[in-house]
C-alpha cells in the first residue's frame, strides 16, 4: 500500500511538472537572431523599423536577411515582423541600433529606453545616427560577416584606435541622466555602398541639435575623454609643410573657478604623440619645435571653436557642468545653467612629441 | 543539550553568518540606499556594517551568559509562557524570511530569464531540495553554506568589467549629505544586512561557542566587503538618475560584461545566485523547524515538511510585484525594530537578570 502511494505520487508529480513546468526552448539554430535594427520616421506618429539578421549558409558564407515593418513603438516593430519570419525573431543578440536623422531630431530616448528595458539586450549595444535613412544602411549588405557584425566592428575599432569617442547604450544613458552633461552619438552615412563615420551628432536633452564634423572629431575626443589614440594632420605655416601626429596619450584637465562671483572654466589639454608622417625633408630640433607649436595652436583654436559652438547651442557634451557640480559643494545648478552660454572658457594645451619615428 | 555529533567547528560561523546575510539583496540594494544618500550611500554601507558588528557583539554576550538559544533567553527573562509566545513570533519571522528570499529570487528568474516559469513547480523542487538538505542535519546545511561562499567566488571578477565605463567623479564631493539622510540610508540597508540573527538559533550547535565569536565578526566583514564593492561599482557606473530607474543594479552591471564565449554574463550570474539563495532558504527553514521542535517537543521532520508546504503555498499565491514589495516593506520594518530595539532590550534585560541572580 505504501509503495503504491509513493509510485502514484511520483507519477502525478511528474505529469504536473511536465505539463506546467515548461519554458519555451530557444535553440540557436531555430531562431533568427536580430543583429542590427534601424529606426526611421514614417507618416504621422508611426516609425519604420528595419532589422537585419545573418543567415549562415552551407558554404560558410553569410547572407543578410532583412525585414521591414511599421509600428508606433520600437520593439513592437519586431513583434509585427514575426509574421514575416519563418523562425521566431529574438532580439538578445542585438549589437547595433541606428536611427534616421529625422527621428533623432525629434528625440530618440524613447527608443533607447525600449532597448534598456529589455533584460535580454546587453548595454554594450552601439547606437548611431544616420545622415538620411537608417533603412538604407540595413539593406546595404555590408562586409562579409553580416551587416550587424560589420557595423559593430566599424564602431569598435574607431572608438578604440581612432577619433570616435567611446559611446554605447550604457554611456548614452549615463550621459542622458547626468546633470550638467549632454549626450552624443556617432553620425554615419552611406557613401558608395560603404558606411562612413561622418562626425558626431550632438544632443540637447533627447533631441539631436548639431553635428561635429569629421575634422573636428580629433579635438572633440580630446575634450571628452582621456587616454586615446588617433591621428591628426596639421599644417605648419612657418615652414609650409604638413605633419601628421599620432596621439598616444591625451589628458584633459578641467578646472572651475569663481571669478567675481561668476564661474570661469579652464580646460587644459595635454597630448603626447609621435610624428607619423612629415612632408618636409629633415626633422631637426627647430622643426620639431615648430611642429609642436603648430599642433598646440591648432588644438587651442579648434577646441575653442567647438566650445563656442556648444555654448551657442546651449549644450554641454564635454560635461563642464558635471565637473563643476562634483568639484564644488553646494553647487547651484540653476545659476550654472543661466550663465553657461556666456561663461568664460579658456583652452590651453601642451604637446609632447616623444619620438619622430625610426628615421631622423 | 545538543549532542557533540551534531556540532560544527567554530570557524564555520563565518560562512553561516555571511551566507545568511548575502542573499537576493545584493542584486538590487544600491538603488534603495541611493534614494536618500545619493552618491554618499557607500558610507551608509559602512555605518550599517558597524551597527551589525555592535549588534552581533551584544548577541554573543547574551548567548554566552545564557548558554543556549533565543528560546532560553526568552524563557529566562519572561518566563515560560510569554517567552515561548515571543519565540513563536521569531519563528514566524524566519518563515517570512524564507518566503521572501525564495519569491524575490523567483521574480528575478522570471524577469531576466524565463518569463513563463511556473512558480509552483520551481518552488516545489527548490523547497524539496532544501528539505532534503536539512534532513541531513545541521552539519549538511553548514556544508552548503560553505559552498555558497566558496563556489561563487569567481563572481568577484565581474566587478572589474564595469570599471572601463565608470566615472569615479560620481563619488565627489564626499560627505555631501546631511546626517539625517545618512541615517535614513543606513536604515534602508537593514533588509540587505539582515540574516546574522540566525546566530540566536544555531549558537548551541557550535563546538566551544566562545571561540566562534571572532569568526562571526569576520563573516560580517566579508559581507560588508561584498556590499561595498557592489555598491561603489554601481555608484560610479550609473549616473544618479540612471541608478534610480535600475531595479537590479548588480544584474544591470553584468550586462556590460563581454567575453568571447559568453554573450550575456548575467545569465551565469543569476544561475550562480541559486547557490547563494539555497543556504538562505535552508538556514531559515532549519531555524524555524528547530525552534518549533524545541518548544513543542515534536519531531523536527514533520515540522519541516509542514513549514515547507506553507512556504510553497504562500510563495505560489504571491503573484505580482506589488504584493512582494508590500511583504518586503513589512518584513524590513519588523526586521529593523527587531534588530535595533528588541535585541538591545533583550541584552539589557539579560544583564540585569544575571546581576540580580548573582547577588542572591
Amino acid at each position: 500500500m505504501k509503495n503504491f502511494i509513493i509510485i502514484f505520487a511520483v507519477v502525478v508529480i511528474s505529469i504536473l511538472t511536465f505539463t506546467f513546468g515548461r519554458v519555451t526552448k530557444e535553440v540557436v539554430d531555430d531562431v533568427n537572431i536580430v543583429s542590427a535594427i534601424g529606426i526611421d520616421k514614417e507618416k504621422g506618429d508611426k516609425i519604420k523599423g528595419t532589422v537585419v539578421m545573418p543567415t549562415f549558409l552551407a558554404d560558410k558564407s553569410i547572407e543578410n536577411e532583412i525585414f521591414e515593418g511599421e509600428s508606433f513603438l520600437a520593439k513592437e516593430v519586431i513583434n509585427n515582423l514575426q509574421n514575416q519570419s519563418a523562425d521566431p525573431l529574438v532580439i538578445g543578440g542585438l549589437t547595433v541600433a541606428l536611427y534616421g536623422e529625422e527621428v533623432a531630431r525629434e528625440g530618440i530616448t524613447e527608443y533607447a529606453d525600449a532597448l534598456r528595458r529589455d533584460a535580454s539586450i546587453g548595454s554594450g549595444v552601439y547606437l548611431g545616427v544616420v545622415d538620411g535613412e537608417a533603412a538604407e544602411i540595413m539593406k546595404g549588405s555590408l562586409g562579409n560577416r553580416g551587416t550587424g557584425r560589420h557595423l559593430a566592428t566599424l564602431f569598435e575599432h574607431n572608438m578604440k584606435h581612432r577619433d570616435l569617442p567611446k559611446m554605447n547604450l550604457h554611456l548614452f544613458m549615463f550621459r542622458f541622466y547626468t546633470k550638467g552633461m549632454d549626450t552624443f552619438l556617432p553620425y554615419v552615412k552611406m557613401v558608395n555602398e560603404k558606411v562612413e563615420i561622418k562626425g558626431i551628432a550632438l544632443f540637447k536633452e533627447e533631441k539631436m541639435v548639431d553635428i561635429v564634423n569629421e575634422t573636428d572629431m580629433f579635438f572633440f575626443k580630446g575634450m571628452v575623454e582621456n587616454f586615446i589614440e588617433g591621428t591628426y594632420t596639421v599644417r605648419i605655416e612657418e615652414i609650409d609643410e604638413y605633419a601628421s601626429i599620432k596621439r598616444i596619450v591625451s589628458k584633459r584637465d578641467i578646472r572651475v573657478q569663481e571669478v567675481n562671483g561668476k564661474p570661469e572654466v579652464s580646460i587644459h589639454i595635454y597630448l603626447q604623440g609621435v610624428l607619423s608622417e612629415f612632408s618636409g625633408r629633415s626633422t631637426d630640433e627647430k622643426i620639431v619645435a615648430n611642429i609642436v607649436k603648430g599642433m598646440e595652436d591648432e588644438i587651442v583654436k579648434r577646441s575653442d571653436k567647438l566650445i563656442k559652438k556648444f555654448q551657442e547651442k546651449n549644450i554641454d557634451p564635454v560635461g563642464f557642468g558635471y565637473l563643476a557640480s562634483t568639484s564644488q559643494r553646494n553647487f547651484d545648478a540653476a545659476k550654472w545653467k543661466a550663465t553657461y552660454q556666456d561663461m568664460k572658457i579658456n583652452v590651453t594645451s601642451k604637446v609632447d612629441l616623444i619620438q619622430t619615428g625610426v628615421i631622423e | 543539550m545538543v549532542n557533540d555529533r551534531f556540532k560544527i567547528s567554530p570557524y564555520l560561523a563565518l560562512f553561516v553568518i555571511s551566507t545568511n546575510q548575502i542573499g537576493v539583496g545584493v542584486l538590487g540594494f544600491q538603488r534603495i540606499i541611493a534614494k536618500s544618500a545619493g552618491h554618499d550611500s557607500w558610507i551608509a554601507i559602512i555605518l550599517a556594517a558597524l551597527c551589525v558588528h555592535f549588534l552581533l557583539f551584544i548577541m554573543y554576550m547574551m548567548l554566552k551568559k545564557t548558554d543556549g538559544d533565543i528560546i532560553n533567553i526568552h524563557q529566562n527573562i519572561f518566563g515560560k509562557l510569554i517567552g515561548n509566545f515571543l519565540s513563536n513570533l521569531f519563528i514566524v519571522y524566519l518563515i517570512v524570511q524564507t518566503i521572501l528570499v525564495l519569491r524575490t529570487y523567483l521574480e528575478v528568474l522570471q524577469v531576466w530569464m524565463f518569463p513563463e516559469l511556473n512558480i509552483w513547480v520551481f518552488s516545489f523542487y527548490f523547497l524539496g531540495l532544501a528539505v532534503y538538505i536539512i534532513s541531513g542535519g545541521f552539519r549538511v546545511v553548514v556544508g552548503i553554506c560553505f559552498f555558497s561562499i566558496v563556489l561563487p567566488l569567481y563572481l568577484w571578477f565581474s566587478a572589474a568589467f564595469p570599471l572601463e565605463f565608470s566615472s569615479f567623479r560620481n563619488l565627489l564631493p564626499i560627505f555631501d549629505h546631511s546626517i539625517k539622510d545618512m541615517a535614513l540610508a543606513t536604515k534602508d540597508m537593514t533588509l540587505s544586512i539582515i540574516g546574522f540573527e540566525i546566530i540566536l538559533v544555531f549558537y548551541p550547535f557550535i563546538k566551544n561557542p566562545e571561540k566562534s565569536h571572532k569568526w562571526a565578526h569576520f563573516g560580517v566583514m566579508y559581507t560588508t566587503l561584498v556590499y561595498l564593492v557592489m555598491g561603489v561599482t554601481a555608484l560610479i557606473f550609473f549616473s544618479p538618475g540612471q541608478l534610480e530607474k535600475t531595479i537590479w543594479a548588480t544584474l544591470s552591471m553584468w550586462k556590460i560584461v563581454q567575453m568571447p564565449i559568453v554573450e550575456r554574463f548575467e545569465y551565469i550570474g543569476i544561475a550562480s545566485w541559486m547557490l547563494v539563495v539555497l543556504p538562505n532558504v535552508c538556514l531559515s527553514l532549519w531555524g524555524a523547524s528547530r525552534l518549533l521542535k524545541k518548544i513543542y517537543n515534536v519531531k523536527q521532520k514533520y515540522m519541516l515538511w509542514a513549514i515547507a508546504l506553507f512556504v510553497l503555498i504562500i510563495s505560489g499565491l504571491l503573484t505580482n510585484r506589488k504584493e512582494i514589495n508590500v511583504l518586503n516593506e513589512i518584513y524590513s520594518q519588523v526586521g529593523f525594530y527587531f534588530l535595533y530595539l528588541y535585541i538591545p532590550f533583550l541584552f539589557i534585560a539579560t544583564l540585569i537578570l544575571y546581576k540580580v541572580r548573582n547577588k542572591e
